[in-house]
Formats: structure tokens, C-alpha cells, sequence
């Protein structure tokens, strides 16, 4: 393939990425033609050696992407942002899939655990104070009802589990904005790994 | 979410929220008497006097 087949076959291909300054990108290519050129290389040489304009392409998107996800942070974005990513190589797919369904796990986890101990909480005041207006109505332990103290007593322990569980998610909600700007800062660190095109940068 | 302000705030409330229920609960199960919380401490020993004294009573 020499420079013009590639430019264009870049051009085509950027074309299906929106929001990339691709005018910018053509002329920086054709900046990496030149500096092979006067190294003494084919045009040929130096096509093969930038890599397909498909996988170019691909890392502009996933560029275009992180940066979107880091402006305006949303699940849908990161989404984006790590099928990008996923799409620029099979090596990516252990790289980056493994830690990331693994955080995905535990964070969806971490969720489960703080919910079950507010709705159990929850499900504790509500069915002491139900069998207090009509024993037998809701299928509890009687020895958390079975007088006034202990009943008071059972509600007070519901009332700080719910607050524990509360507790617990927002807990979960600061941890899961770490986690998306780890999860980002994983993706840049993966775009940034030496590229082919790296050779005529230097 | 709210700011950063409320939820300090919030979490300071539930904090106090946590700490006061379970300590009034403690309380209320002690004071109560023979229920599954003063079994179980009495017999974990980690706050075996106090059942025991309420027994005697």
C-alpha cells in the first residue's frame, strides 16, 4: 500500500469516527511519510510500518472516547470507552476485560451487601411493627417482639441497620468514583503503550 | 447527588444515627431481661454482669 492508498484508506475509515480532527490526523501521517522518506524507506515500508488505517482509526475512537467518559462520567460512557479500547486488539481483551469485570464484581457486590443490610433492616422494623398491631400477621422470630422493651429494642437495632446499609452504599458510591477514574486512568495507560507509529515521532 | 456539604452532613447524621439506635438497642435488650441478646452475651461473658445482676433483681 503507498502513502496515497493509505491516506485515503485512512480518510475512509476515519470518516465512521465522529468528533476526531481528522484533517489533523491525514496531515500528521503525512508528516510520518515524510520523515521515512528521508530516512530512506518505501512508502510501502513505512504503511506497513504504521499499522492498519483501521487500527488507527480504532485508536482515535478510543482516545475521543476516554476523554468523553473523563468529561461527562456516566456507566454508558465508560461503556463506550472500554469497547473502544477492547476493539483495538485481542491483547486488550485480557488486559483490560479481567480487571474490569473483576471490579465490576466486586462493585456490584459491595451494592448487594449495603442494600441487603438496609432492606433487611428494613423488613425488621416493618414486621416487628406489623406483628405489634397484629401478631402472627408477618412470619418473624417472636423473640424479637416478644415484649414492649424488646420490641423497642428490635427497632432500634432495625433503624441502625438501615442507617448501617445507607451508610454502607454511599460508601460504595465514592468508592465507585475511584474505581471509574482508576478504570480510565487503566485505559489511557493501555493507549499510551509504544505504538508503531512511534518510530517516525522520535 | 448532592454536594459535597450535604453529604458530610448526611453521613455525619448517620453515623449518630448508627450509634445512637444500637446503644438504645443494647440497652433495651438489657433492660428487658431474658430475650436471645442477653443469652448471648452472657454466655459470650463479654457483658455477662449486667443480665446476671438484672436476673437477681
Amino acid at each position: 500500500m503507498n502513502q496515497h492508498d493509505f491516506l485515503n484508506a485512512l480518510r475512509l475509515e476515519l470518516e465512521k469516527v465522529p468528533h476526531v480532527d481528522k484533517e489533523g490526523i491525514i496531515a500528521h501521517h503525512q508528516e510520518f511519510f515524510r520523515i521515512g522518506l528521508e530516512q530512506g524507506q518505501t512508502e510501502e515500508e513505512i504503511a506497513a510500518n504504521l499499522g492498519s488505517p483501521q487500527a488507527i482509526a480504532g485508536y482515535y475512537e478510543a482516545h475521543h472516547m476516554i476523554g468523553l467518559a473523563e468529561l461527562e462520567s456516566s456507566l454508558r460512557n465508560l461503556f463506550y470507552a472500554i469497547k473502544a479500547v477492547l476493539r483495538l486488539g485481542i491483547s486488550n481483551l485480557v488486559l483490560i476485560l479481567g480487571p474490569v469485570l473483576g471490579v465490576f464484581g466486586a462493585m456490584a457486590a459491595l451494592l448487594s451487601a449495603g442494600a441487603a443490610v438496609s432492606l433487611a433492616g428494613l423488613f425488621l422494623f416493618g414486621g416487628v411493627l406489623l406483628n405489634l398491631l397484629e401478631p402472627g400477621i408477618v412470619n418473624i422470630p417472636s423473640a424479637f417482639y416478644s415484649d414492649g422493651l424488646t420490641a423497642a429494642a428490635t427497632l432500634c437495632m432495625s433503624v441502625g441497620f438501615i442507617a448501617l446499609g445507607l451508610l454502607f452504599l454511599i460508601g460504595d458510591y465514592y468508592l465507585g468514583r475511584i474505581l471509574y477514574r482508576g478504570t480510565l486512568r487503566h485505559l489511557h495507560f493501555h493507549l499510551r503503550l509504544p505504538r508503531r507509529e512511534d518510530t517516525y515521532a522520535q | 447527588m448532592p454536594n459535597e456539604r450535604t453529604m458530610k452532613q448526611i453521613i455525619l447524621w448517620l453515623i449518630m444515627i448508627i450509634f445512637v439506635s444500637f446503644l438504645a438497642a443494647v440497652v433495651l435488650f438489657i433492660l428487658s431481661g431474658d430475650n436471645w441478646f442477653t443469652d448471648y452475651a452472657y454466655k459470650s461473658r463479654a457483658i455477662c454482669s449486667i443480665p446476671a445482676i438484672l436476673r437477681l433483681q
